[in-house]
């Protein structure tokens, strides 16, 4: 069914709302299924909207993370009908892969599920979408379409970054420069510019409190050793910014909840099996512990009434897409611990007093840099992708600094690209050129572990990245020190 | 506020060019409270002339004739000489406001009321000995200039041109900036100084009206007669620096910090990019050929005597009992008694100096083997016969007027004679 057909004009937010406003009308479902990570991020623009028939946060009572579906029952899943939301539709892999967990592992009847994508190709054979706003797109209309949705959420304030994260709303009444500063003091930090024009700060490797003791209560052979760990500051208005702490130890591949000491809000989360579960409960974990150092980055701003860092209840409620059975009120009391802590602690003095904070926003000199190492992460994942065909994985952030920073590389011998690589990473996940993923890699100790990865996100972005790939081996073949920086032209 | 923005675009073209200085400012902030991290903000001069510094290097850098056909902005609409108290400030024009709006108010009146993610600077406020003073913290990052990268009004090279220029402005300390701020050739200097020289001639009249019409007045509300004599000693004292001819005393004039800021922005090691270092060389004279240019070392003398004159009169009168708890004398407290004592004797010494022998280049060893005779005016009170109360206030604000009387009619009259001082 095709709720409406304009592909040109119009705002894309208010068509986003106007077709899932009919989408969920007609359906009235029981479940809402957000294919990672756009679905989610879809589904955010919509619930936010004033205009929208299902806001937020009541509407994340409802969504179910494509990430999540193993973790349902059966039985809960068959109560209703189910609804896939996506962006869009390529080949239709996405919604494919949902509906076979769907019907094939949990038994849900196919007739109970439907599928509303907003855009959809006029290759995608692979499912069929029961309501969509815009259908048989050439690929390059596909393009286009797909970049005004991106700006969309670029607009609404990086929503790509944020589905699986605790993120904190902080309004500010100083100027952001002494806002940033604030934060970096905790570490180096990279402002950058999202294409919509909204401003992001990515600070590299924070200072974190009780570092001995995060990983006393992880299980053994837990380690933080090359994980991800930063603290990412997102425009969501004027004055007003979310800040995410992200943090991804690596863990043995076969951990049991007994394994683990953490907060009963997350222990009850893990999983005898699942061990991507027990990862993304044990990153909510370790990103908690850094909002202590969030909240003592800020403490004297806070002292001095210039920001007024909000934690309502209703703001982690998306969590349940990934954790249908969290407690929120309980993770809720938890979060807000942090910010006691944090205000409090004496290890404020691990804080430096002279915050490294490096411009990295559009017209900087460190733009072009930052833009270098975008395209060849990029480049490397792409080439990833090609060395490993049956298993698109992607590549660890060791991995990645291995093939960007090691002696002889482009990037070796410049001391800033290594915090610029966090900041590449978050632009280039924000404009959905790369998604994170989960995967296990045996480490030099000869433990496997799960561990956070990245790769290309979708054949668009697959079949650009080669694009671009063959056009740099030519030239670098050439001699030619010139670089073509245009994606798709 | 009003600048007559019925002109079409005007609006525009003044707050386009608020934001590519202020982002200069920005980027000087940014680099000095890294390396100074208790610094609280900078002060209104200093962003003033930070900004007239970065206009200069603008027109020079940004050729009109590509540009305009490209759409993209050249000229800023900013004149760079607009006289207001201590000289140049850069300032837009209006039709309606006296004809000219200093740049650095017009932003400010803009940030009356505007949330502080789109104001030009925020302000802190600052203790002094006198009283509050703010100082400024400017706000304007690159962020802020994407609508002009987004409209094509300015291309990413300019930021990073403007970029450059603010960071060389970070490695000066306020002084270096404010001097090469508002110098860069020997017939802008000379101007300057006159400025000075006819404002402290101006305020020195108004002084002497008001005690004058108000001098039983005085004796028990002295604070309006302290803020005069305030005046009168901050043009004399910027007039010196200006002329270099406070250094041999303090060792502080605008010849030296100038002569260190262009030290600091062009010597072989200096960090300063290159295209900033040849745009900074065409614009800015080297040290000697500004203060050794006859048009600014003949100016040597008069600005020394005045301040001399200052120092004695107001500083002596600052530090009687009489002024003690004055703003004004809170403002002095750094003029000691020695140094009042030191001015008295070097007043002294200028008033044995005939008009027909004031030197091409005046130094103070000049002066010191060249005062001979006994002084051209009376010079028997000194700042003791005050302080001990030997001599009435109003007596020596009497006595004091003949000394400025010829000093004004032997070495600042033939100066000033062709100003105007109508710019204010």
């Amino acid at each position: 069914m095709i709720i409406s057909s304009s592909q040109s004009g119009g705002d894309t937010s208010s068509s986003i709302v106007r077709f899932l406003n009919a989408a969920l009308s007609k359906t009235e479902p029981l479940w809402i299924v957000a294919t990672e990570r756009k679905g989610t991020a879809i589904l955010r623009t919509y619930s936010e909207a004033p205009d929208a028939l299902f806001q937020a946060p009541a509407i994340w009572d409802k969504v179910i993370s494509s990430e999540s579906l193993r973790r349902m029952s059966g039985e809960d899943l068959n109560r209703g009908t189910i609804l896939i939301v996506d962006e869009a539709m390529f080949s239709g892999r996405g919604a494919s892969n949902a509906i076979k967990i769907l019907v094939d592992e949990k038994g849900v009847e196919r007739e109970k599920i439907k599928i509303a994508v907003y855009a959809v190709h006029e290759n995608a054979s692979e499912a069929q979408a029961d309501f969509r706003w815009i259908g048989q797109l050439s690929t390059s209309m596909y393009r286009r379409v797909r970049e005004q949705i991106l700006g969309c959420f670029q607009q609404k304030g990086s929503l790509l970054l944020d589905t699986e994260h605790i993120e904190i709303s902080v309004g500010i009444k100083c100027g952001r420069s002494e806002f940033f500063r604030a934060l970096c003091r905790s570490g180096v930090g990279i402002s950058h510019e999202t294409t919509a024009g909204r401003l992001n700060l990515t600070i590299n490797d924070p200072i974190l409190v009780g570092e001995k003791e995060l990983l006393l209560k992880l299980p053994k052979y837990a380690t933080i050793r090359n994980a991800v760990k930063k603290i990412r500051v997102v425009e969501r208005m004027e004055d007003k910014f979310a800040i995410i702490p992200i943090f991804y130890p690596s863990i043995p591949k076969e951990t049991k909840p007994d394994d683990y000491s953490i907060d009963s809000c997350l222990s009850a989360l893990l999983s005898e099996s699942d061990q991507d579960a027990n990862f993304h409960v044990v990153g909510i974990f370790a990103a908690l512990q850094l909002f202590q150092t969030v909240f003592m980055s800020l403490s004297e701003l806070m002292n001095q009434n210039k920001v007024d860092p909000v934690i309502p209840e209703e703001s982690l409620r998306h969590m349940k897409a990934l954790f249908p059975t969290i407690n929120l009120k309980k993770l809720h009391a938890y979060v807000q611990n942090f910010r006691e802590l944090g205000r409090t602690t004496k290890a404020k003095k691990l804080l430096s007093d002279k915050p490294v904070h490096f411009d990295a926003t559009t017209a900087s000199e460190n733009a072009s840099l930052l833009n270098d190492i975008h395209l060849s992460v990029i480049k490397e994942l792409a080439s990833a992708m090609d060395d490993y065909p049956r298993k698109p994985k992607g590549l660890t952030i060791g991995e990645l600094k291995k093939k960007l920073f090691a002696e002889g590389q482009p990037f070796s011998r410049i001391e800033l690209a290594k915090p610029l690589l966090g900041a590449a990473l978050d632009r280039a996940i924000d404009q959905a050129d790369i998604i994170p993923d989960i995967d296990c890699r045996v480490f030099d100790d000869g433990i496997e572990r799960v561990v956070r990865t990245f790769r290309i996100d979708g054949e668009i972005v697959l079949s650009d990245a080669r694009r671009i790939t063959t056009l740099w081996t030519e030239i670098d073949s050439l001699g030619n020190s010139n670089r073509c920086h245009n994606r798709g032209e | 506020m009003n600048l007559d923005f019925n002109r079409e675009d005007y609006y525009d073209t003044c707050f386009n060019a608020s934001l590519i200085l202020g982002y200069v400012a920005y980027k000087r902030w940014d680099g000095l409270s890294l390396s100074y991290p208790v610094l609280q903000g900078l002060s209104k001069f200093d962003i003033d002339k930070t900004m007239r510094f970065a206009l200069k290097l603008w027109n020079e850098a940004m050729i009109p004739d590509p540009r305009k056909k490209e759409g993209l902005i050249c000229s800023l609409g900013i004149k760079p000489d607009h006289n207001d108290k201590h000289g140049h400030r850069i300032a837009f024009a209006s039709s309606i406001e006296k004809g000219w709006k200093p740049v650095l108010d017009f932003m400010q009146s803009l940030d009356n009321g505007e949330k502080e993610a789109k104001r030009f600077f925020l302000s802190k406020p600052k203790e002094k000995s006198y009283g509050p003073k703010d100082v400024l913290v400017p706000q304007v990052d690159q962020h802020r200039l994407n609508p002009l990268l987004r409209s094509r009004r300015l291309t990413t090279d300019d930021v990073r041109f403007l970029e450059k220029v603010g960071s060389a402005c970070s490695l000066l300390d306020a002084f270096e900036m404010i001097s090469i701020g508002r110098h860069e050739t020997a017939a802008g200097t000379r101007d300057s100084i006159l400025w000075e020289l006819s404002r402290w001639k101006e305020w020195v009249a108004d002084t002497y009206n008001y005690v004058s019409e108000n001098s039983s007045y005085i004796l028990s509300s002295p604070s309006e007669a302290a803020n005069y004599l305030w005046q009168c000693y901050s043009f004399a004292r910027e007039c010196a620096l200006k002329t270099g001819t406070l250094e041999e005393i303090t060792g502080f004039s605008d010849r030296k910090n100038y002569n260190n800021a262009i030290l600091k922005l062009l010597s072989e090691g200096s960090p300063v990019e290159e295209r900033v270092k040849r745009t900074i060389k065409a614009v800015q004279c080297s040290t000697s050929s500004i203060w050794k240019d006859a048009q600014v070392a003949t100016l040597g003398f008069a600005g020394f005597a005045i301040w001399c004159c200052s120092v004695f009169s107001s500083g002596t009168l600052l530090k009687s009992k009489l002024f003690s708890s004055t703003q004004g004398a809170m403002r002095l407290e750094k003029l000691d008694a020695e140094l009042i004592k030191n001015g008295y004797d070097d007043l002294k010494r200028c008033m044995t100096i005939d008009r027909s022998n004031i030197p091409a280049v005046f130094t103070r060893d000049w002066l010191i083997k060249n005062a001979n005779g006994l002084p051209l005016v009376d010079m028997s009170i000194t700042p003791e016969d005050l302080w001990a109360e030997r001599c009435p206030v109003l007596e020596f604000i009497s006595h004091t007027k003949a000394i400025h009387d010829h000093i004004i009619e032997n070495f600042v009259d033939p100066e000033v004679f062709d100003i105007s001082l109508n710019e204010a």
